[in-house]
């Protein structure tokens, strides 16, 4: 047996502990069968849960409607260990052995990159639920793989939008990126946008792992910026916000790309007032899908929806609109996400000619007292502006 | 560039330039005495990071704690694995000691990774404000870092040149051989030497999650650069790796600010590279003889 046959079929075995197909009442028609591969363990193992749940949720509820054409659906999942090679090979084995009609997302943009090899070998469509970064489909030219979650290039857009509303005063802007395709094309958008909205705007890019922020810090007060937005990952973003704090430097507001709550919190403690963030999606977003889907998942799971339930519950959806309309048919299910708009619970699904998200952005959010809320556009809670200094 | 930004960035380059000076410290005392390339080096400073970590958010102590807490720790487990592990491979070729401390470090950071996950841990206790100095700034939990650093990088200083041991693991880093036959313990020095290391490798840790993050692998950036700074200053040589740290912490300071972040990098390892082609034996590495 050849190595990489073995490691599938390891895989295989150590994967069925973890099968975890959705209910489907004994005697009925064949299901309809989507699979995932979710890090169940690795890394990544805490965010995983809560999409399984979104797709569990979707299943169920398409199931008590009495499935798509007559048929019920069946989610397939296995666990990937949070490694893109382990999501590629199980990607595979959903298609050949599980001869899925379309793949739902893993988590994260790596992941998704490797499992779009297989689907795009095998001509499967994938509707990449938790993937907010696009340059992978500016550098691939994926036909069968679209971007279903909010795109990074637009991870400045609520701060700026809110520095137009709020910030007349504010002429400086300072944009710090990672040197990384992601950051780099949110920053090439920011700054693109900024000098249209009549600012002065400089960007600083730093290594990928940087700790220390402490030079640019100097550039940013030696510029004058009175804004700050922050277009890295999560880890610098707290390293250059702590030096900004010890150097005694005030935006009147500030930026930073944030994950889990509880995280930014400890880190930072009540240093987080006034911080400005963006979101993909928020339990208490105002809108009629958002708020069904939010009692949909209390009612099931005891808690609100976090925004991985809910991408994974609008990429279930998303799939849902297009079997409807074109039945199991592989190739014209891809036509039809492909060119279609579909209303879901993260809002209305529009992929552009490379298979990048169009449809829905981010929201714009803000550290308020304890919890960061959803601030601008739709909403009802008042800005912070502009940022308390420092305590 | 006035004259208050060149004292800032000064102080920005000291801070930095503190912590790299201890990391570099504790490998140039490893490979001095024992002639011992310890890729696990990093391991240590996460070691430090997360044992502090886990004081200040499951008992609620202060981080400055986690300084002398990682100080013990990290000697008690340099102590433990150059007796069980460093040890036993010390006579062999020198690629298995390579490979042994390499392993090391993957088993470390394994566990690391396992015990805490990916993500990055964080605590917002500890010193707070700065102080400014006729517009110096300089925060508190900065100036502790370089303080202590100071501290230990005098005691180390201190140990290896003036005390008794200190001559024992000199001689050891002349000659092994030599060292044996005048005397000298060689077993309890070079477990010296490596737990010595180890602690302060650990200390660098605890100071690292004082102003920074940590992660499995936050140990990883600061020990390529410390392997940096111990050619720079002279491969073995105490006082030049401490004097090679400040000096990269300044290029990073003041190259960051002038040029940027990939300027900084590119200049210090073109001067790694200078140094290799001059001073092939560092800034105050002495020449060996055959």
């Amino acid at each position: 047996m050849t190595d990489p046959a073995r490691r599938t079929l390891l895989l295989g075995v150590a994967a069925v502990a973890v099968l975890a197909a959705t209910g489907v009442p004994a005697g009925a028609a064949d299901p309809i069968r989507l699979g995932a591969s979710l890090s169940v363990t690795g890394r990544f193992s805490d965010a995983a849960k809560y999409l399984q749940e979104g797709y569990q949720l979707w299943a169920d509820e398409v199931n008590q409607r009495g499935g798509i054409g007559g048929q019920p659906v069946q989610v397939i999942t296995y666990d990937d260990e949070s490694k893109p090679d382990s999501g590629r090979i199980l990607a595979e084995r959903l298609i050949d052995r599980d001869g899925v009609t379309v793949l739902l997302g893993p988590y994260s943009s790596p992941i998704t990159d490797a499992i779009a090899t297989a689907a795009e070998r095998a001509q499967v469509p994938v509707i990449g639920t938790i993937a907010s970064d696009s340059s992978i489909w500016e550098r691939r030219k994926l036909r069968w793989t679209f971007q279903a979650f909010p795109t990074s290039d637009y991870d400045h857009e609520g701060f700026l939008r809110l520095l137009g509303e709020k910030g007349k005063a504010i002429k400086k802007v300072a944009i710090v990126y990672e040197e990384a395709p992601f950051s780099i094309r949110a920053k090439d958008w920011a700054l693109a946008k900024a000098k249209e909205m009549g600012l002065t705007v400089e960007a600083y890019g730093y290594n990928p792992g940087a700790q220390d922020f402490r030079s640019i810090v100097e550039r940013i007060v030696a510029f004058g910026a009175e804004a700050v937005a922050m277009g890295g990952y999560y880890q610098p973003s707290v390293a250059l916000t702590r030096q900004m704090i010890e150097r005694g430097y005030n935006p009147q507001a500030y930026f930073f790309i944030q994950a889990a709550d509880g995280v930014t919190r400890e880190a930072l403690g009540q240093q987080t007032e006034g911080i400005l963030g963006r979101s993909a999606w928020e339990p208490t977003l105002e809108t009629p899908a958002a708020r069904a889907f939010a009692d949909a998942y209390r009612a099931k799971f005891g808690r609100l929806p976090s925004y991985h339930s809910a991408t994974a519950y609008a990429a279930g959806q998303v799939a849902e609109a297009a079997m409807k309309a074109k039945g199991t048919d592989r190739a014209a299910i891809r036509d039809y996400i492909a060119t279609t708009a579909i209303p879901t619970v993260m809002g209305t699904f529009k992929v552009n000619a490379k298979g990048q998200q169009e449809g829905y952005h981010y929201i714009a959010t803000q550290w308020q007292g304890d919890t960061a809320r959803i601030v601008g556009e739709g909403s009802a809670n008042a800005v912070i502006w502009p940022k308390p200094a420092w305590k | 560039m006035s004259l208050t930004l060149f004292f800032q960035l000064l102080a920005n380059g000291l801070v930095v330039g503190g912590l790299l000076g201890i990391v570099a410290l504790g490998l140039a005392l490893i490979f001095g005495v024992m002639r011992v390339v310890n890729f696990a080096h990093g391991e240590f400073i996460t070691l430090g990071a997360y044992a502090t970590y886990l004081l200040v958010t499951q008992l609620g102590a202060s981080p400055l704690f986690g300084i002398p807490l990682a100080l013990a720790l990290g000697g008690a487990i340099g102590w433990l694995i150059q007796a069980g592990v460093i040890a036993r491979v010390t006579e062999r070729p020198e690629l298995d000691m390579l490979m042994t401390t390499y392993a090391l470090s993957v088993v470390g950071l394994g566990a690391f990774a396992a015990g805490f996950g990916g993500d990055f841990r964080s605590y917002s206790a500890g010193p707070s404000g700065s102080l400014d100095l006729a517009g110096v700034v300089v925060g508190w939990r900065s100036l502790t870092v370089l303080l202590t650093c100071l501290v230990m990088g005098a005691a180390t200083l201190l140990l290896v040149q003036r005390a008794r041991v200190g001559l024992g693991l000199r001689a050891l880093a002349q000659n092994r051989d030599a060292a044996a036959s005048c005397g000298i313990n060689v077993i309890a020095s070079e477990r010296l030497a490596f737990s010595a290391a180890v602690a302060l490798a650990a200390a660098a840790g605890a100071l690292v999650s004082l102003i920074g993050t940590t992660t499995p692998t936050v140990g990883h950036g600061w020990v390529l650069d410390g392997f940096v700074v111990v050619m720079l200053g002279g491969l073995g040589s105490v006082a030049g790796a401490l004097v090679a740290a400040f000096g990269i912490g300044f290029v990073q300071s003041f190259a960051s600010y002038l040029l940027d972040d990939s300027w900084a990098r590119i200049i210090i390892y073109l001067l790694l590279y200078a140094a290799i082609l001059v001073r092939p034996h560092g800034l105050l590495g002495r020449q060996e003889h055959a």
